[in-house]
C-alpha cells in the first residue's frame, strides 16, 4: 500500500481500496485511525478493529449501505463509501472517514469573528450597563448643583459625562442591539443604499460616488434598520477614509442565491496586519474612533445571514463585500420595498373575510350549474348548509393564514373534515372537485381583490403570492386526503380481520372427516392464518381425514402450493390424512407447466362429491353424524 | 399498457386481476389465461418476496400476442442458470416460480445483475404456436 501523496493536510481519512478489501493506497489521517500496527496484511478487513465498523463495511462492500456512522473512542465518524466503475465493473473503492467534531470545529472557525464578537460584547455590554448607570446618576446631581456653583467646571463636568455616556450607549448597541427586536423583513438593498447615500450629501463635495448596481429590484431578508445601520457605518468609514477626496464606488450583483454589495474607497487602506481585528469591539486605526462601527456591522451581517470580506491595500483603498440571501420564497414577510405587498396581504385577508358570503354563493351556485352530481351529495348529507353558514373552508383558511401561515391550525381543521368525509363515505375523487373548484374560487376572489384596489403586483411579487396561497391550499389538501386515507386504511383492516376469523370454515362430516372449502386468493397473511386454524380445528375434532376443497381458488401459483404443501406436511403430523379436490382442468395444466409435483402422500379427486364417495368406502369409515347435544 | 408498482402482495393480486381482464379481452381460452395469470403472479411474488419493490408492465400487442415486464431494482438473481434450467430449492417457494413462468410463457427473456436488479420480460401469444420460441438469458456477474 502506499501513502496518498494528495492528502497530506486532509482533514478526513481518505482510504484506497481494491475490490476485494485490500488497501491500494491511504493518507496519514486514515492510517492513524485505522491504528494499525500488523504489517504484513492489508486487507481492511483486517485491520479494522471497531466491529460495528467492520459489519458496517461488509454491508458497504455487498452494497446495501453506502454510508454509516460509527463511534470510535468517544468520536463520531462518518463513512461515506464510493465505488468506481468502469465498463459497469467495480474498479476501486474509496472510503471517506470524517470525524464530526473536528468537521464542526474547522467549521466553528471560520467563524472565529462572530464568536470573538460575541463574547467581547457580551462582556462589554455588561460593563456598559453597570458604569451607564451611576454615570447617569452623577449626571443628575451635577444638574442640581449647577445652580449654586461656579458654572465652568460643571458644564466642563457635564459634556464629559455626557460623551462617557454616549460612548457607553454605542457599545451596548453593538452587542445587545435594539434591532434584536426587529422582525427580519425582505426589503430592497438598492434603495437602501440610495437612502443612506442622502445621509452623507453634506460630505460628499470632494468625492466622487460611483453606483453600479446590476439589480436594482433585487431583495434580500433581513433586518432592515440594522443592515441600514451596517450600510452607514461602511459608507461614513468610506468617505472618512478620503480626507481629500477620491472616489466611492457601490456595486450591487445578484445571482441565484445571494445579493453582493461590494463597497470601496479609494483611502488611506488599512495596514496587512490589521485587517485581521477589523470588525473586534473597540478597535479603531481612527483617532478619535471608538471601535464600535465596524463591529456593529459585522454583527449585523453576520446575524442575518449574510457574509463580509475585506481587503485592503495602504495607500490606494478598502473594499468591504458584503452578500446577503436573497429573498427565499418559503419565508417570505414582507417588508420595506415591498410595503405594499405586505399591507395588501393584512388587506387582502380582510377582503376575503368580508367577501367569504358572496364567493361561496358564487361557488355554490358554480357547482349547482356544472356539478349537479356533486351537489346532490352534498345536500344530501347536510354540508350545503354547513356550506352556506360558514362559507367555502378553504376561503377560509386562505383568508386566515394569507398574512401568517399557521401549520397547526390548518391541520386540525383538514383532519376534523377529513374524518368527517371518510365517516360519512363522502367519495374522495367529489373532495377534490370541491378543493379544486374552492381553489379557482379563491383566485378568483384574490384576482377582484387586486383589479379593485390600486396595488399593483410585479410578477416576483405575483408569484410570491400565488406559492403562500398554493402552499396553505396544498398543506390542507394533504392533510385531508391524509387522514381520509388513514381512516379507510383502519376501517380495511378492521374488515379484513373479520373475514379472516369467517375465512377458515372446517366442516366436520362425520366423526372424524372434515371439509375445508378455500374460497379466494390465498396471500401469505391468509396461508398463515388457514395453517393456523385448521391444525387446532382438526386437533380439536380429532379428524383422520380432511377435505380440502380449492375449487373456489381462481389462480393457483408455486406460492400458493408452497402454503398447501405446508399445511398438508402440518397434518400429517397430527395423523390426519388430506385429500385435495377442486383442482380445475386450467389450474392443473398451469400446474403442470410450473413444474409442481403432487406429493405421493396427498391424495387428489376431481371434486367434492368423489371425495365423499370416496371416504365412505373405506374400511374405517363411520357412518354416524356429529352428535348435536 | 397497464403498468402497476409492486410493493406487497395486494399488489400482486391487482396485477394478477388486471392480467385476466387483458388475456379475456384478447380472446386467450381460459387455460391460456390461467396460465398467463399464474406467471404475473409468480413474478410479481418474487418482487415483493426478493426485490421489495418493482413494477410490473401489462402491454398487450395487437394480433401477437400480451406482454409482461417485471422490473426492480432488487439484489439481482445470483446462478441463474440453476434456477432456469432445473428446480432449485428456494427459502420462500418451491424455487420452481422462474423456470415455470419460462415454461408457462411462449417467450420468455431475462436480465439480472447482482445489486443491479432483474428485468424479466415474458409474452403469451394469442395464437398458439404462432412463432418460434425465443429465450434469452442475460447474465452479468
Amino acid at each position: 500500500m502506499t501513502t496518498l501523496p494528495i492528502a497530506h493536510d486532509y482533514p478526513y481519512g481518505l482510504i484506497e481500496l481494491n475490490p476485494d478489501g485490500t488497501i491500494q493506497k491511504i493518507n496519514p489521517e486514515g492510517k492513524r485511525l485505522l491504528d494499525f500496527e500488523v504489517e504484513g496484511t492489508n486487507n481492511i478487513f483486517n485491520l479494522i478493529k471497531n466491529n460495528d465498523a467492520k459489519t458496517n463495511l461488509h454491508e458497504c462492500f455487498m452494497g446495501k449501505k453506502r454510508d454509516f456512522f460509527v463511534t470510535i473512542d468517544s468520536h463520531p465518524y462518518f463513512f461515506l463509501f464510493h465505488e468506481n466503475k468502469e465498463n459497469g465493473k467495480t474498479e476501486k473503492f474509496y472510503l471517506y472517514i470524517f470525524n464530526i467534531n473536528s468537521l464542526q470545529s474547522s467549521h466553528d472557525h471560520t467563524n472565529w469573528n462572530n464568536h470573538l464578537l460575541s463574547s467581547v460584547g457580551e462582556m462589554a455590554a455588561g460593563i456598559a450597563h453597570e458604569v451607564r448607570n451611576p454615570l447617569t446618576a452623577v449626571r443628575g446631581f451635577l444638574q442640581l448643583m449647577e445652580e449654586t456653583a461656579s458654572q465652568e467646571y460643571y458644564q466642563i463636568a457635564q459634556t464629559e459625562l455626557e460623551r462617557a455616556i454616549n460612548i457607553l450607549n454605542d457599545l451596548m448597541s453593538v452587542s445587545k442591539p435594539e434591532f434584536a427586536q426587529e422582525k427580519r423583513t425582505t426589503f430592497n438593498i438598492c434603495r437602501k443604499i440610495d437612502s443612506v447615500l442622502l445621509l452623507f450629501q453634506n460630505q460628499l463635495y470632494n468625492i466622487q460616488v460611483v453606483k453600479k448596481f446590476e439589480n436594482e429590484d433585487a431583495l434580500v431578508v433581513g433586518r432592515k434598520d440594522q443592515i441600514k445601520k451596517a450600510l452607514f457605518n461602511l459608507i461614513k468609514n468610506a468617505i472618512e477614509a478620503m480626507p481629500d477626496g477620491g472616489t466611492l464606488t457601490i456595486e450591487q450583483t445578484d445571482n441565484y442565491s445571494e445579493v453582493q454589495v461590494n463597497i470601496s474607497d479609494a483611502g488611506v487602506g488599512i495596514p496587512k496586519d490589521k485587517v485581521r481585528l477589523l470588525g473586534t469591539p473597540f478597535f479603531t486605526l481612527k483617532q478619535d474612533g471608538k471601535g464600535m462601527g465596524l463591529a456593529q456591522v459585522f454583527n449585523a451581517i453576520q446575524s442575518n445571514n449574510g457574509n463580509i470580506r475585506v481587503t485592503s491595500e495602504e495607500g490606494k483603498g478598502t473594499t468591504f463585500f458584503l452578500s446577503f440571501k436573497k429573498m427565499h420564497t418559503h419565508s417570505f414577510l414582507g417588508g420595506q420595498a415591498m410595503i405594499e405587498t405586505v399591507d395588501s396581504k393584512v388587506e387582502l385577508s380582510q377582503f376575503l373575510f368580508k367577501n367569504l358570503d358572496f364567493y361561496t354563493q358564487e361557488w355554490l351556485q358554480y357547482l349547482s350549474r356544472n356539478k349537479s352530481y356533486l351537489n346532490s351529495v352534498l345536500k344530501e348529507n347536510g354540508q350545503l348548509d354547513d356550506y352556506h353558514k360558514n362559507g367555502n373552508p378553504i376561503m377560509r383558511i386562505v383568508a386566515e393564514n394569507i398574512s401568517e401561515i399557521k401549520t397547526e391550525e390548518i391541520m386540525d381543521i383538514a383532519k376534523e373534515r377529513g374524518l368527517n368525509s371518510a365517516k360519512t363515505d363522502f367519495p374522495v375523487h367529489l373532495a377534490w372537485e370541491l378543493f379544486l373548484s374552492s381553489r379557482g374560487i379563491i383566485w378568483n376572489a384574490i384576482k377582484s381583490f387586486y383589479s379593485e384596489s390600486d396595488t399593483n403586483l410585479n410578477m416576483d411579487e405575483f408569484f410570491i403570492l400565488e406559492r403562500n396561497v398554493n402552499d396553505i391550499i396544498d398543506l390542507y389538501l394533504d392533510a385531508y386526503t391524509a387522514y381520509y386515507i388513514n381512516y379507510k386504511d383502519e376501517l380495511i383492516k378492521t374488515h379484513r380481520e373479520t373475514v379472516d376469523e369467517l375465512s377458515v370454515p372446517i366442516i366436520p362430516l362425520t366423526d372424524n372427516v372434515c371439509i375445508l372449502p378455500i374460497v379466494g386468493n390465498v396471500d401469505t397473511y391468509r396461508a398463515k392464518k388457514i395453517r393456523e386454524k385448521t391444525l387446532f380445528r382438526v386437533k380439536e375434532l380429532k379428524a383422520r381425514r380432511l377435505i380440502i376443497d380449492i375449487s373456489g381458488v381462481p389462480f393457483v401459483d408455486t406460492a400458493v402450493v408452497n402454503h398447501l404443501f405446508k399445511i398438508v406436511k402440518g397434518l400429517k403430523l397430527l395423523g390426519c390424512s388430506t385429500i385435495l379436490t377442486g383442482i380445475g382442468p386450467e389450474i392443473a395444466d398451469t400446474m403442470i407447466e410450473l413444474g409442481v409435483e403432487i406429493d405421493s402422500e396427498l391424495q387428489t379427486l376431481s371434486d367434492l362429491q368423489q371425495a365423499i364417495v370416496y371416504i365412505q368406502r373405506q374400511p374405517d369409515y363411520k357412518p354416524n353424524l356429529v352428535r348435536r347435544n | 399498457m397497464f403498468r402497476i408498482v409492486i410493493e406487497n402482495e395486494d399488489d400482486v393480486y391487482m396485477a394478477c386481476s388486471i392480467g385476466k381482464k387483458v388475456a379475456a379481452e384478447h380472446g386467450l381460452n381460459k387455460t391460456q389465461q390461467t396460465k398467463l395469470v399464474v406467471s404475473i403472479m409468480e413474478l410479481a411474488r418474487n418482487i415483493v418476496f426478493y426485490a421489495k419493490r418493482g413494477e410490473i408492465i401489462i402491454n398487450d400487442i395487437p394480433s401477437y400476442g400480451i406482454e409482461i415486464i417485471a422490473k426492480d431494482q432488487g439484489p439481482g438473481i445470483p446462478n441463474l442458470d440453476q434456477y432456469i434450467d432445473h428446480a432449485f430449492p428456494s427459502k420462500k417457494g418451491l424455487g420452481l416460480g422462474l423456470s415455470g413462468v419460462k415454461r408457462l410463457m411462449d417467450e420468455f427473456e431475462i436480465t439480472t445483475a447482482i445489486n443491479m436488479g432483474t428485468r424479466v420480460r415474458a409474452v403469451k401469444w394469442i395464437k398458439e404456436g404462432q412463432g418460434k420460441h425465443n429465450d434469452n438469458i442475460t447474465y452479468r456477474p
